[in-house]
């Protein structure tokens, strides 16, 4: 006995770095025993607060890099959002085209979907763009609607985009009727609210009911009959033979983004008639 | 007494940080790491109490793991290197018996034996925790590059902290 201790005492140090030993060895070959401590690892308090400090120091020089990365990021996304931005447009204009209701007015016609790319509302002549033009068999004379009424008439034609005088240009004038009967006259927006037309030369004798619907006569080529306008909300004023009256208009110019361009088959075979008659006049 | 303990209490405290903090990331080429902290097993006293000097070892080895995440391997080589610092010592620095046990700095050896001394320690060290590392010795050109690489790096930068102190310690006196 007193043996065994003289030799721990003497041989205590070897004892020591045995069981040290030992102990590393077994924390190093055991893995899950010691997973099993998160003290073991940097994720122990001390060694995450360093860690901490540490990076909010050393975070600042990967700052460029970083910076970089983000913008090449930032530019893929952008580049991805712009061609989904596209897909997802054509895939509307396929489903609207399908399912947006074809009034019986539209018999006859053809039309071509398009997208409205730049518009105003706030100055004295509104003018619209459109992103199809000649290529997609639009040309300058046809007339603009969208699922609430009359938009505008194309003026101007590229070869993939159009330029239109919107309704809200006092330089379109359309002709146009109480709906229900054949009393007509002619439609003009004078500047001012973009909500708000005027229905001018209206006989003296019709009468006019607040809320009552206007709709196109079909009179030119540009729309067929029958597209709703707006509906009446006041007087405007009166000389010795007609009436003008306010109308609240159905499209709400500051929303318009899918449009339709109205074909007519028969534009030049009727243009030409009506011309005919006019030089025979 | 006092002032030694506080002084290698930080020193420790010190060592585990740099080591953590900054040499565990130098990698040269991917061969050649720092193992720094060592620095505070080749300066403890050698008059220290051997159990003292062992559990100090395994526990700076051991802090060094928590950080860096590899349980047993540091802790195991420290301990390792410890039970050699006697011989290395011995071998290294000529001494009289009725000498007192000079303080292993650079001071206390003066350069050629701190050198010699600290050279052995460091190679030791290496070559513990790269075999231990790569638990084989099948890729043994890899495993003598990287305990070589290794112990250069080691070696260049305790004989820069081993410089500082001693110049610091000169002004003082």
């Amino acid at each position: 006995m007193r043996n065994l201790l003289n030799f721990l005492l003497r041989y205590s140090a070897w004892m020591v770095a045995a069981i040290y030993v030992v102990i590393s060895v077994l924390l190093l070959v055991s893995e899950n025993a010691y997973q099993r401590h998160a003290w073991l690892t940097s994720a122990n308090g001390v060694s995450a607060w360093v860690y901490g400090g540490v990076s909010k120091v050393t975070s600042y020089f990967n700052l460029k890099a970083n910076n970089e990365d983000l913008m090449t990021r930032n530019a893929l996304l952008e580049d991805e959002i712009v061609q989904l931005k596209q897909q997802l447009r054509d895939i509307k204009l396929q489903m609207y085209g399908d399912s947006m209701k074809v009034t019986p007015a539209f018999d006859g016609y053809s039309y071509v979907m398009a997208n409205v790319i730049n518009n105003s509302v706030s100055r004295p002549k509104n003018y619209l763009t459109l992103d199809r033009g000649s290529a997609d068999g639009i040309a300058p004379g046809m007339g603009i609607v969208d699922q609430n009424g009359i938009v505008g008439v194309v003026s101007v034609v590229g070869r993939h985009s159009a330029r239109a005088i919107s309704l809200l240009n006092p330089d379109f004038r359309l002709s146009c009727k109480v709906k229900g009967t054949d009393f007509f006259g002619s439609l003009v927006w004078e500047g001012g609210d973009p909500a708000i037309a005027v229905l001018e030369e209206l006989p003296r004798h019709v009468r006019l009911h607040r809320g009552d619907t206007i709709v196109t006569t079909g009179y030119s080529s540009v729309f067929p009959e029958g597209i709703i306008v707006g509906t009446i909300v006041g007087d405007h004023g009166a000389n010795n033979n007609f009436v003008a009256i306010d109308i609240r208009l159905t499209t709400d110019f500051n929303r318009v983004g899918m449009v339709r361009v109205i074909r007519d088959a028969n534009k030049a075979e009727r243009d030409s008639i009506e011309q005919d008659i006019e030089k025979t006049e | 007494m006092t002032r030694d303990v506080l002084k290698y209490t930080l020193m420790f405290v010190l060592m585990v940080l740099l080591q953590a903090v900054i040499f565990n990331h130098v990698a040269i080429f991917n061969v050649a790491c720092a193992f720094v902290f060592i620095y505070f097993i080749i300066r403890m006293p050698m008059s220290l109490n051997p159990i003292v000097a062992l559990t100090l070892s395994f526990f700076l080895g051991l802090s060094v793991d928590i950080f860096s995440d590899t349980a047993g391997m540091n802790s195991l080589a420290c301990t390792l290197l410890c039970a050699c610092r006697w011989p290395a010592f011995a071998l290294c620095v000529q001494r009289d018996d009725e000498q007192e046990l000079p303080d292993p700095s650079l001071r206390g050896l003066g350069w050629g034996a701190f050198f010699k001394y600290a050279l052995a320690l460091t190679v030791t060290y290496s070559a513990l925790i790269c075999v231990i590392q790569a638990f084989s010795f099948a890729d043994y050109k890899l495993l003598l590059v990287r305990i070589g690489a290794s112990a250069l790096l080691t070696f260049l930068i305790i004989l820069g902290f081993a410089s500082i102190t001693h110049t610091d310690s000169a002004k003082r006196l």
